[in-house]
């Protein structure tokens, strides 16, 4: 064998070798957007986590989370919960709570197991992309709420509506908020849906929105 | 001419007048002419009557009609008129014992030995109930799918009015599928046994819709519910968000302020019945006054209507047939819990109304709920249990199949067999929450030794339905055809239920089987428990029949005691009663809104509970006749209390009410249900109503008018009577004869209006005062107005005067033998399936004179008519 041919069977051993040690190499864990993990590896032991939470409209429906999260037979700890930005603080082990899931798919599980214990009244989303200095609130006054569930409606109103991200809605108040991406929506556009939907949203509102247009 | 040319055609005349007449005696042909011919000649012919030309052919219906006729009118003195000079004493009775034999010996000769009530077959009630009976399924609803009979005498018994054509036997054909698919039992053990509390507020439903919208309120310990709080100054919004925050399932109770109408049907519709059978329910009631956002005690019990619906089509909406279960008391503040036990047939399920509530709607008023004052009926829950099976097989299923075993079928052992026909059970609505309990495999009943099974099932179940012996060569046919079926590769299931839908289609089956002359035991045996039952005769009464006993001394008495005193006897009452007093139709008419606002549905089936706890009183305290016209009680509910302007009854049940003296109520005369059906709905007339009195409780049915004579047109403006507008028509002679005698009665009951309410003035939608309230709901608007005054006094045919309705009832009832022979006479009718004819007459009599000899109450006349030679007769 000739030193040019001995040096092209080495040279392609340790291309073998390296392209060997690529495919055995483990991956390192792919992160959701969403997710704010903490500094070490999310998917492994008890830890919190930060997630959207759809249907928490109002102050009394942080109670309710808290019910309906007693009432999944995973072992889920609910921390904190924040109507105002629709946020929730959740403590579990993901390996054991959503054993098998890709990471991308932790917030999908986590939602479906949340509506089948809350008459898909509360689910999670992943957070905003956009940053919250980024986001635009939007305040509406309605009139006429008569209940929470009726708050609701309005609530499901506005967060259909492509482009908001965060929704609250009381009927103690009457008040109806929002922070949107503007890039996609409007203050006019939720009035709109609204008003499709004959919500009674108060003169001013509708009058301030008029003068802008 | 001369005075001989006058004398011999004064001569030819008497001649002329006397060979009209020549098959009758001269006692006859002198009485015409001393006491008739005066009026009733070719000249003058008073009442359209020529007697001069009538002749005497009795073999001729017609001619036999126009004779009874004359002979009934002078035996009820009516003839000659009492102006006019009296014949001589004796000649009346002379002719009249003449008349009456000629006339029974030509009927006689007429009929001669044919069976007087002809081959009849069953009506829809009669095979509605013997299925019921037969196949212990009190529920299953067939009637509703046969073609309607029809009427003959006023009965649908008659032989006349039971016609039969290939459309009925293709409904006899499916109706005996329809019982054979319930009868069957088609799995081992019975389906579960399913308990379920539901509310009326389920989601998607009417109620939670009303809600919304203010009609009603949900409260919780009385109060209004913090979690729903009551529609203010907007409706709720978004039902599909309020259903999923579970609003509506949260266990509170819901408090309606809103009547059914035609776009709101409460139904408790998340259980639909998927297996036909019994099935409890349990509900709380309670009512209260809603003033604003506060619950108070109300102003009294409410009543809260339940019903059976039957969902068709995909079950949506509103509208569907229903049946009333009852209606029942929600008193303030204070829960009642009602339970019932009932019969349902697949897809249906339980409506509910606030019946008697007036009809309100907050939905377009301006505050909704929280600027509404009134009242409201709450239900706290509803409970459904069943279906519930006291034993299994059920007696359906042991009546066609005895003990043999329900087995699942296998096609590999049985593989040229063909095996039986199943259909899924499911719930088939979509709100319906309770599932099906299905089972594995096909299961059937299965037989060794099939065709000794089925003659010996056959033994037992044919001589059952064709209420008599069956003898061995028919029996033999029927197995002969399961033989058949067998060899041609249908199981023994499907066999049999061939034959057995063979035999619900035979004439054994669907024809009253009587043969002519004297009844046989058995036919007796039917004819009674049909007269009293409505349907086949049990075990006892065939057992009696079968040794011979039940015509042996005090059986038959003991039996109509055991038959009357059986629950069962409440189909004769209502079925009689439907058709005697027309009850049938009571809602044949709808009142006018705007005269009679405050009618409801509520009121109208008040009204024939009424009437038929009235006769059922009359039967169970074996009253006289006399309280037909004139009572001193009342079967009464709080509505019908109201109406009537009597006061202290409180509830939705109908009980006896003791009447103060001098109150026209109580009788069938005045009740609101009689008065209802002899009105149109908008104005009422003494002519149909006077007729009704004559023909339905006097036993005097009036001629029909001349065809040439128009219908008066009642002035609904107010501006003249109904009265006044007859007085034009009763003046001419040729009317007055008949009105004479129909009017009074109908004057007299001019003292009601078309619902049954007693009034001194007319209403009128045109000139008049305005109206008191009085008993009418505050939530119901009047826009009529009171017109000219009611004059309800008149005069007997006789000459006896009254005043008022009061003296009119006193006058009728103190004729308690013709009351009591018309009764008779109807229950004859009813029972015989004939009307009675001119020979029945002496033996009528004899009836009603033992019947008075023992008191003269009803109860005693159903004996006497049982133990006669009319009834046990064909």
């Amino acid at each position: 064998m000739t030193n040019e041919k001995h040096n092209l069977i080495k040279a392609r051993r340790a291309a073998l070798i390296a392209l060997l040690a690529l495919c055995l190499t483990p991956c390192a864990p792919t992160r959701a957007a969403d997710d704010k993990p903490a500094a070490d590896d999310p998917a492994v032991g008890v830890k919190e986590h930060r997630h959207l939470v759809k249907g928490l409209f109002s102050k009394e429906r942080e109670a309710d989370l808290r019910e309906a999260i007693g009432r999944m037979p995973d072992e889920i700890e609910l921390v904190t919960a924040d109507y105002q930005t629709n946020e929730a603080v959740f403590r579990y082990d993901q390996s054991k709570v959503f054993k098998g899931a890709k990471p991308q798919q932790v917030i999908e599980w986590f939602n479906q197991r949340l509506q089948q214990v809350s008459d898909r009244t509360f689910g999670i989303k992943p957070l905003p992309e956009l940053p919250a200095d980024k986001l635009t609130r939007v305040e509406i006054h309605i009139a006429g709420l008569d209940c929470k569930a009726c708050s609701y409606g309005v609530y499901l109103t506005m967060e259909r509506v492509d482009g908001v991200e965060v929704a609250t809605a009381s009927f103690h108040d009457g008040l109806a908020t929002a922070l949107i991406d503007p890039s996609k929506t409007d203050r006019a556009k939720l009035i709109e849906a609204l008003k499709k939907r004959e919500v009674d949203v108060k003169d001013d509102d509708a009058k301030a929105d008029a003068d802008k247009k | 001419m001369t005075r001989l040319g006058y004398t011999a055609m004064l001569a030819l005349v008497l001649i002329a007048r006397v060979s009209a007449h020549a098959a009758a005696p001269d006692i006859v042909n002198n009485y015409f002419e001393d006491n008739c011919f005066d009026c009733h000649d070719s000249k003058f012919r008073k009442g359209n009557l020529d007697l001069t030309a009538l002749k005497f052919e009795p073999g001729n219906l017609d001619n036999f009609a126009r004779w009874v006729k004359v002979f009934d009118r002078i035996d009820a003195g009516e003839m000659p008129p009492k102006d006019e000079p009296r014949p001589v004493p004796g000649e009346t009775k002379a002719l009249q014992a003449w008349l009456g034999d000629a006339l029974r010996t030509a009927e006689h000769a007429r009929l001669g030995d044919e069976a007087r009530t002809g081959l009849r077959r069953l009506t829809r009630a009669e095979y509605e109930n013997t299925i019921r009976d037969l196949f212990d399924m009190p529920g299953i609803a067939l009637a509703g799918e046969l073609p309607a009979d029809g009427s003959a005498h006023g009965f649908d018994t008659n032989a006349d009015a039971l016609d039969i054509s290939h459309v009925n036997l293709a409904k006899y054909i499916e109706a005996a599928d329809h019982t054979l698919d319930y009868a069957i039992a088609t799995r081992p053990q019975p389906p579960a046994v399913m308990k379920m509390r539901t509310a009326l507020s389920y989601p998607a439903g009417f109620v939670a819709h009303v809600l919304m919208n203010g009609d009603g309120v949900l409260l919780r310990d009385k109060k209004p519910d913090p979690n729903f709080l009551p529609a203010a100054e907007h409706k709720h919004f978004d039902q599909g968000a309020h259903e999923q925050m579970g609003v509506f399932r949260s266990g509170a109770t819901v408090g309606l302020f809103r009547h059914e109408d035609e776009s709101f049907f409460p139904y408790f519709n998340e259980f639909v019945s998927i297996y036909p059978g019994q099935y409890r329910i349990r509900t709380s009631l309670w009512s209260f006054q809603w003033d604003k956002g506060q619950v108070l005690p109300s102003r009294g019990t409410e009543a809260a209507r339940l019903s059976i619906v039957t969902l068709t089509g995909d079950g949506r909406g509103g509208g569907h047939p229903s049946t009333v279960l009852g209606y029942y008391d929600a008193p303030s503040m204070h829960e009642q819990v009602h339970e019932v036990t009932t019969w349902l047939n697949v897809r249906e399920t339980f409506g509910f109304n606030t019946a008697s509530l007036a009809p309100v709607a907050n939905y377009s008023r301006k505050g909704h709920a929280m600027a509404f004052t009134g009242p409201a009926i709450a239900c706290d829950w509803f409970d459904v249990e069943g279906p519930i099976h006291d034993v299994w097989p059920p007696v359906s299923h042991t009546r066609l199949f005895g003990d043999l075993p329900i087995t699942e079928f296998s096609r590999d052992a049985n593989p040229d067999v063909r095996p039986p026909q199943r259909d899924e059970r499911r719930q088939p609505f979509f709100p319906g929450k309770n599932p099906p309990d299905p089972v594995k495999g096909v299961w059937t009943v299965h037989s060794d030794k099939p065709l000794v099974d089925a003659d010996r099932l056959l033994a037992d179940f044919l001589p059952r339905a064709f209420r008599r012996s069956v003898s061995d060569d028919v029996r033999k046919q029927y197995v002969a055809k399961v033989d058949e079926r067998l060899k041609a590769g249908d199981c023994f299931e499907t066999a049999m239920r061939w034959v057995y839908r063979a035999a619900l289609c035979s004439p054994d089956f669907l024809y009253h089987v009587e043969p002519a002359g004297r009844l046989d035991d058995y036919a007796l045996a039917s004819r009674l428990s049909y007269f009293l039952w409505n349907s086949m005769p049990d075990d006892t009464l065939i057992a009696l029949a079968k040794s011979g006993d039940i015509r042996k001394p005090g059986v038959l008495d003991a039996q109509v005691e055991r038959l009357l005193k059986d629950p069962r006897s409440q189909r004769f009452v209502d079925n009689f009663l439907g058709q005697w007093l027309k009850l049938r139709e009571i809602a044949a008419t709808d009142p006018d809104r705007k005269l009679y606002p405050e009618f409801s549905t509520y009121l109208q089936n008040s009204m024939v509970a009424e009437s038929r706890a009235y006769f059922r009183e009359l039967i169970d305290k074996d009253l006289d006749a006399s309280h037909l016209v004139r009572s001193d009680f009342a079967m009464l509910n709080q509505k019908l209390a109201t109406h009537y302007g009597i006061p202290g009854v409180v509830g939705s049940q109908i009980r006896r009410v003791e009447l103060p003296a001098g109150c026209p109520r109580g009788p069938f005369l005045t009740q609101a249900a009689i008065l209802k059906v002899t009105a149109n709905g908008t104005t009422t007339s003494p002519v149909p109503r006077g007729a009704f009195v004559m023909q339905r409780l006097l036993g005097q049915p009036p001629d029909p008018p001349p065809a040439n004579v128009p219908a008066v047109e009642p002035d609904v403006r107010g501006a003249k009577t109904i009265r006044e507008q007859l007085d034009k028509h009763r003046s001419d002679p040729t009317c007055a004869s008949c009105h004479a005698k129909i009017d009074p009665p109908g004057f007299a009951l001019e003292s009601f209006d078309v619902i049954g309410g007693q009034r001194d003035r007319y209403r009128s939608i045109g000139e008049g005062d305005n109206p008191q309230r009085g008993s009418i709901d505050p939530f119901i608007g009047i826009g009529f107005k009171l017109g000219p005054h009611v004059d309800s006094s008149g005069a007997l045919p006789d000459g006896r005067k009254f005043s008022d309705i009061t003296t009119f009832q006193d006058l009728v009832a103190s004729d308690t033998h013709r009351l009591l022979r018309n009764l008779a006479s109807q229950l004859l009718i009813y029972s015989t399936g004939r009307e009675v004819a001119f020979g029945d007459r002496e033996k009528l009599a004899a009836i009603v004179d033992q019947t008075q000899k023992a008191g003269g109450g009803v109860r005693t006349l159903v004996h006497q008519i049982v133990l006669s030679d009319l009834f046990q007769t064909r």
